[in-house]
């Protein structure tokens, strides 16, 4: 057997090597050719330009809040002993979820940040039900996008206090509900990892940070990469005169402006500005455009994707949608009448 | 995915960004309020993929030196006889062998040392190749007549705050070409009456050989853009699509008395070419 495996070793050492050498070739060529099919694409100026800029604007723009979050939970991992939330949050889901939903506030970043923070606490022993809630809250109810919000719409104190209800209520409803039918293999190898061996080989705090940042930021990026594809097919594909002619109807006016929010996946800091330059929308509408966006979109399903698994995304992305647009209805709703 | 790969990966996608900021290219992209915020993480990848080379070489010389020693234990040990080189092959293949098994527990991490962390389960990694290629070999440029076609020509309410003071300054005014329009259609030209006005921007040719002097509004990055649009009546020249011009000229009243219709016009004087702006947007 060791003679077997040992002529096995030998031919995958040598099928890496080839691999590594096809790869550089690969490149060279890719590099050549890629670089005057992409100017005659770009230099055209037409719809290929446009989605090559709104990709790579969507890509360079969520890199910064990337690293955030990758360093913070890169922190969590290496620096926070293993006991600590688990001490300081209550041990009961029920009770846990509003405490971490409420902790949002204190992350200020986007929804690229926040993913794989809340994967780390997870795995930091934090009920995950709470973990959730903190990942939808922390993008929509932090200071940064409360005073963007405030920004965007002057004059109007209701939509930041409306924003900031609906997008709280979305985050503790959706812990609330995880706590109670979630399964723990959703969460893919969160759940099944071990902590370091504490007995195991003896490895620096800031090396454990260093790989862990390294590792999340490689991986989660990747997704982000798929996110921002899809988002800039979407936002050079549809037609722009679909979005304006629904504006005057009540209910498909919200639907509308809240799947808008999921494909064009802007970054939880800058959409009260687009919401609010949708000016023929009803107020509801505009708010379920801020509630939806930070929670559900095309980047952040690629997000969770990565960072949990398949199945993960495929149930909690619709259960966020549907709690979202029903809290930004009734909240939209008791602002109108207030 | 080798660790070497991911911190040449980290290198480039560091430089990419410092010389994204350090050539201007960037306001292409996001917003001047970025600018710190990336060179900041530019420097970080950097340091995390330098580091990240450090390490392995360390480590690996690390590897070579227990190998080496566990040969010459086994020399020792067994006398000369003993053939060392399938030892070498021993020790490589328990390497391998833990790799593999990191590989198929798909990121089971049991040891935040090990080589795990590089593993990255999902291949998607890779997909890190797609911007640099973009950004490194033909940067985009900013939006330009395709992205303000696909928007209004119409001018957005403005929110309540928006005032419109009297323009200050001798003619002609200089103003962004939101704040034109808004004035034009939201104000009905109240403050524009009688002044000379001077606006930027780039072509967006419409039906009927009209063009629109376009600037686009971006808060955060590109893809929340929305353009601005007023139409140039009596061009003095012709213009080619996507061209930044400077338009000199006054303000006539738009054919539509409904804010929610009008398109904002002017009149102009004069028309001339100019070089795209380090800034193109508002």
């Amino acid at each position: 057997m060791s003679s077997r495996s040992s002529v096995r070793t030998r031919t995958d050492a040598t099928e890496s090597h080839s691999g590594e050498i096809a790869l550089l070739i690969a490149a060279i060529v890719a590099v050549l050719i890629g670089r005057q099919v992409l100017s005659l694409l770009i230099g055209g100026r037409g719809g290929v330009a446009t989605w090559t800029t709104v990709f790579c604007a969507i890509v360079v723009q969520a890199l910064p809040f990337l690293m955030l979050g990758v360093v913070l939970s890169g922190a969590i991992t290496a620096f926070v002993p293993p006991r600590f939330f688990s001490a300081i949050l209550p041990r009961r889901a029920a009770l846990a979820v509003p405490v971490a939903g409420a902790a949002g506030a204190l992350l200020p970043g986007c929804e690229c940040a926040s993913v794989p923070v809340a994967g780390r606490l997870i795995e930091r022993g934090v009920v995950p039900a709470a973990a959730l809630a903190f990942l939808l809250s922390a993008p929509a109810i932090n200071p940064i996008v409360l005073v963007s919000t405030a920004v965007a719409f002057p004059g109007q104190p209701g939509m930041v206090v409306g924003r900031f209800v609906a997008s709280l209520a979305t985050a503790v409803l959706v812990g609330w509900l995880w706590a109670r039918f979630g399964r723990p293999e959703w969460l893919g190898r969160y759940v099944t990892r071990r902590l370091p061996d504490p007995d195991g080989p003896a490895v620096s705090k800031f090396e454990t940070f260093r790989l862990a940042v390294a590792h999340d930021f490689f991986e989660a990026g990747g997704f982000l990469i798929i996110g921002a594809a899809a988002a800039a097919t979407m936002n050079v594909v549809i037609p722009p005169d679909w979005i304006t002619t629904v504006a005057g109807i009540p209910v498909l006016s919200i639907l509308v402006l809240a799947a808008l929010a999921v494909v064009l996946s802007i970054c939880s800091e800058a959409d009260a500005f687009v919401a609010a330059s949708l000016t023929g929308f009803p107020l509801p509408a505009q708010l379920a455009f801020m509630v939806v966006g930070p929670v559900v979109d095309l980047k952040l399903i690629a997000l969770q994707t990565g960072t949990f698994s398949r199945a993960f995304a495929t149930r909690f992305a619709p259960l966020t949608f549907v709690v979202a647009v029903a809290a930004a209805t009734v909240t939209g709703l008791l602002i109108g009448v207030a | 995915m080798r660790r070497e790969v991911q911190a040449v990966v980290y290198i480039v996608l560091g430089a990419v960004l410092l010389k994204l900021v350090i050539s201007g290219e960037y306001l292409n992209y996001v917003q001047t309020l970025l600018k710190w915020p990336l060179v900041a993480t530019g420097v970080l990848l950097i340091a995390l993929g330098v580091l990240g080379f450090l390490r392995d070489w360390r480590g690996r010389a690390a590897i070579e030196r227990t190998r080496l020693r566990s040969a010459e234990a086994r020399v020792r040990t067994h006398g000369p006889g003993a053939v060392p080189v399938l030892d070498i092959d021993d020790a490589h293949e328990a390497d391998v062998g833990a790799e593999d098994e990191h590989d198929h527990a798909d990121g089971l991490r049991t040891d935040p040392a090990g080589h795990e962390h590089t593993g990255d389960g999902h291949g998607v990694g890779w997909l890190w190749v797609l911007p640099i290629f973009v950004l490194v070999l033909v940067p985009p440029p900013a939006l330009g007549s395709f992205a303000a076609e696909r928007g209004a020509v119409t001018v957005p309410k403005p929110p309540k705050s928006v005032t419109y003071s009297a323009l200050r300054g001798a003619d002609p005014v200089e103003l962004e070409v939101h704040d034109y329009a808004q004035r034009a259609v939201w104000d009905g030209g109240r403050t524009l009456t009688g002044r000379t006005v001077e606006l930027s921007g780039f072509v967006t040719p419409h039906s009927g050989g009209t063009w629109y002097l376009t600037r686009m509004k971006v808060n955060c990055c590109a893809a929340d853009a929305r353009p601005f649009q007023v139409q140039v009546v009596d061009s003095p020249v012709r213009v080619t699509r996507d061209a930044w011009v400077k338009v000199v000229g006054t303000w006539t009243p738009s054919t539509s008395s409904d804010p929610w219709k009008a398109v904002p016009l002017l009149k102009a004087a004069s028309v001339n070419a100019i070089p795209a702006p380090a800034q193109p947007y508002e």
